[in-house]
């Protein structure tokens, strides 16, 4: 172990976003000793960016798996009600660990978009392509869709995927929605992926 | 052959040094013109960087696998393309080196299909500064004890040209390296030819083991040693901040620790072509590949091979880099993580000032940071052999004590906790806001919060070497005074002048180096053909 390290350190995870305003978050929160020793019982209390605590649990008497020695506990965050980035912090004892989620209202319809890979003139589906609409975000499947929920109104979608130019469209929605981009791979600057990927 | 001959002992028309793509071609090519033959290789076996790539070789200028798919070349416009003022990769070439290039290209083809055997695939489309279809592509080697890294065709192009080698009389000593090469004196002092040079026989990891042998070479020495970039002290006269935690392209199998320059510099010779070294144009660095020493992108070594003893991991190889972040040695990001494997000012940011006075040069090692729905959708495996756990991969139950478990030979300081977890928690906001205000990443997808935490290395990994020793169009080593250094002759990546990734100035250099330095050395002594009977 390093010279700095906290006697306790935690790790949060279940935050996943964007969490409609006013409903309740449920997250992971695991600490380990540095010694790998037993944490169970030991408090995690949750508190809000101003130091008010929002929420607390115990350490269970499991350890969570694929760890070592992470002694775990699910505690339930009340989401406010203003939309935007909203900031917690986890601790046990002095360690704590920061962790957050974007609020959004609730959504109200569904925009379906479908990316395609025009690479070499040919049209072709392109999955694993990330899609986003602001706090929104979601994966192309094999077909080069991805759903997102989505409040009403206009909306600037951008997808991208790794080796592939980033590409941006807008989206009205008022009602379940489609729309369709399209992207190609970038030139790296590596001179062999012209081999690899123009035919 | 075995090291313990007598130490005056081994004579031979021309010596080989390195048995890789240059070192075979131009074995077979003096040995084809009678000349006896000895090749030096210091692993193992044979084959080189070459036996681990993709097999391409840019060789044109009229090939008959030009002419055969309607391909309109000339010698012309090969030297043309590679010398084009409007690229990096043209522009600070030595002309009469690409010369010489252009119009041995299509012979050198020519020699390895017909005496060499080696089977092609179509022509790949054009690429670099080729303006027309000119890089041949081997098959691979259809033996699998042969082909080191299934997959890469490589296999295919050097493994015909050793067999023919050896089946018209080269002479190969494995495990043995040169030591120093010796130039004549007249009475009067002046310098004049290479006639010898000095090998040792090394173990499996290179290390000298014996004594040394002395091997004269009476039409001429070859140098085909792979070049520089496994010499901190060497790549560091282009690069400074090219400093120890940098590793090298396939630098278990085939060291390249600038042997040949280092030994013919000690007889005079000339480096040339640094700017084609520092331009920044091509596979000078890559990224892409972590979780193991020798982390070059385009090369995943299989568990099967038998230098894997060496390896010790296969790495892991990231497809989408939404699925970690990269950190400095002082756990802090530093650049947009999608950057390609060739993006220089990703490299340049990598190797900027630590902020240490300890260390002014090299950036330090970069750490891939992640967590276990990374892994779940890359579908990696993080357990040995996928990964190197001496190391090079570490994992722990959270971020701050993954940052204490950071410990190696590079990792000179240790990773603040602290430093690691800021960077993840204020990581995991860019992800909920969908953006990336320090770095701009796109569309910053996926949070590194579910444990276990992993730390990959993910430093970057030095390639080609351009800049080398001086060479004219007769692959004649020049000396500081710009005179041929009589005897000495220099292929491949030890070479220089010619800002080309590849096999194809390896070959071509390497027949033209065998075929002046029969001919120079017939011409000398007036000797003909020998019988390798001789060189024994």
């Amino acid at each position: 172990m390093a010279a700095g390290q906290p006697e306790i350190t935690l790790a949060v995870w279940g935050a996943d976003g964007p969490a409609v305003v006013g409903s309740t978050l449920s997250v992971h929160v695991g600490a380990r000793s540095r010694s790998g020793g037993s944490l169970a019982g030991q408090t995690v209390i949750v508190r809000g960016a101003a130091g008010h605590e929002v929420g607390s649990g115990k350490l269970g008497g499991n350890i969570w798996p694929g760890t070592l020695a992470l002694w775990w506990t699910s505690v339930e965050v009340p989401v406010p009600a203003e939309p935007g980035l909203h900031v917690w912090h986890a601790s046990v004892g002095t360690s704590h660990f920061a962790f957050s989620v974007a609020a959004v209202p609730a959504p109200a319809h569904t925009l379906t978009v479908t990316v395609f890979n025009t690479t070499n003139a040919e049209i072709e589906p392109l999955p694993g392509t990330h899609v986003r609409a602001g706090h929104h975000a979601a994966t192309t499947d094999e077909s080069g869709g991805a759903v997102l929920a989505l409040p009403p109104g206009r909306h600037t979608v951008e997808a991208w995927k790794q080796g592939y130019g980033s590409v941006k469209g807008i989206a009205v929605v008022g009602s379940d929605t489609e729309i369709s981009l399209v992207t190609e791979v970038i030139a790296d600057k590596d001179p062999q992926y012209v081999r690899e990927h123009w035919r | 052959m075995s090291s313990s001959a007598n130490n005056e002992d081994l004579s031979y028309d021309v010596v080989v040094v390195g048995g890789g793509p240059g070192g075979l071609i131009a074995a077979l090519t003096a040995r084809h013109l009678g000349a006896s033959v000895l090749l030096i290789e210091q692993n193992f076996d044979v084959g080189g960087r070459g036996v681990l790539s993709g097999g391409g070789a840019y060789l044109g200028g009229g090939t008959s696998l030009q002419r055969a798919e309607g391909i309109e070349d000339s010698p012309e416009r090969l030297f043309q393309d590679w010398v084009r003022a409007d690229s990096l990769l043209g522009r600070y070439n030595d002309r009469e080196v690409v010369w010489a290039y252009a119009n041995n290209s299509a012979a050198t083809f020519e020699f390895m299909t017909e005496v060499g055997n080696v089977k092609w695939r179509p022509l790949g489309a054009a690429d670099r500064l080729d303006t027309v279809k000119r890089r041949a592509f081997s098959l691979e080697w259809e033996e699998p004890a042969g082909q080191v890294v299934p997959g890469q065709f490589g296999s295919g192009i050097v493994r015909p040209l050793e067999k023919a080698a050896r089946e018209l009389g080269v002479h190969i000593l494995l495990k043995h390296r040169m030591v120093s090469l010796h130039r004549d004196r007249d009475a009067q002092g002046a310098k004049g030819r290479v006639s010898k040079l000095a090998i040792v026989e090394v173990d499996d990891y290179f290390t000298p083991t014996g004594e040394v042998i002395s091997v004269k070479a009476r039409q001429g020495v070859i140098l085909a040693t792979g070049g520089h970039s496994g010499n901190v002290g060497f790549r560091r006269m282009f690069d400074p901040r090219l400093t120890e935690e940098y590793q090298y392209t396939g630098q278990n199998w085939a060291p390249k620790t600038a042997d040949g320059e280092v030994a013919a510099m000690a007889v005079g010779a000339s480096i040339w072509g640094f700017a084609g070294q520092t331009n920044e144009s091509d596979g000078q660095l890559s990224k892409g590949l972590m979780g193991t020493r020798s982390n070059y992108h385009g090369l995943l070594w299989s568990v099967d091979s038998p230098h894997f003893f060496r390896e010790k991991a296969t790495g892991l190889k990231p497809s989408d880099y939404q699925n970690l972040v990269l950190v400095r040695e002082s756990g802090v990001r530093f650049y947009d993580e999608t950057a390609g494997v060739r993006d220089y000012d990703y490299f340049a940011a990598a190797m900027s000032w630590s902020g240490d006075p300890e260390k002014l040069n090299g950036g330090g090692p970069i750490w891939a940071i992640f967590d276990a729905e990374a892994v779940e959708r890359e579908g990696w495996n993080v357990t040995p052999p996928n990964v190197d756990t001496d190391g090079f991969f570490f994992s722990a139950d959270t971020i701050e004590e993954l940052a204490g478990q950071i410990q190696m030979e590079y990792q000179w300081r240790p990773m603040p906790p602290g430093n690691l977890r800021a960077t993840i928690e204020r990581y995991n906001r860019c992800v909920d806001e969908g953006v990336d205000p320090d770095h701009q990443k796109p569309t910053p997808r996926f949070k590194i919060q579910r444990p276990p935490f992993y730390a990959a290395w993910h430093t970057p990994v030095v390639h080609d070497s351009y800049a080398g020793l001086r060479i004219n169009g007769s692959a004649q080593v020049i000396d500081t005074e710009e005179a041929p250094i009589p005897g000495l002759f220099a292929t491949g990546d030890c070479a220089s002048g010619f800002t080309q990734h590849g096999l194809g100035r390896a070959f071509t250099f390497g027949y033209i180096a065998a075929r002046a330095a029969v001919s120079t050395g017939q011409a000398r002594t007036g000797s003909g053909p020998t019988s390798n009977k001789d060189g024994v």
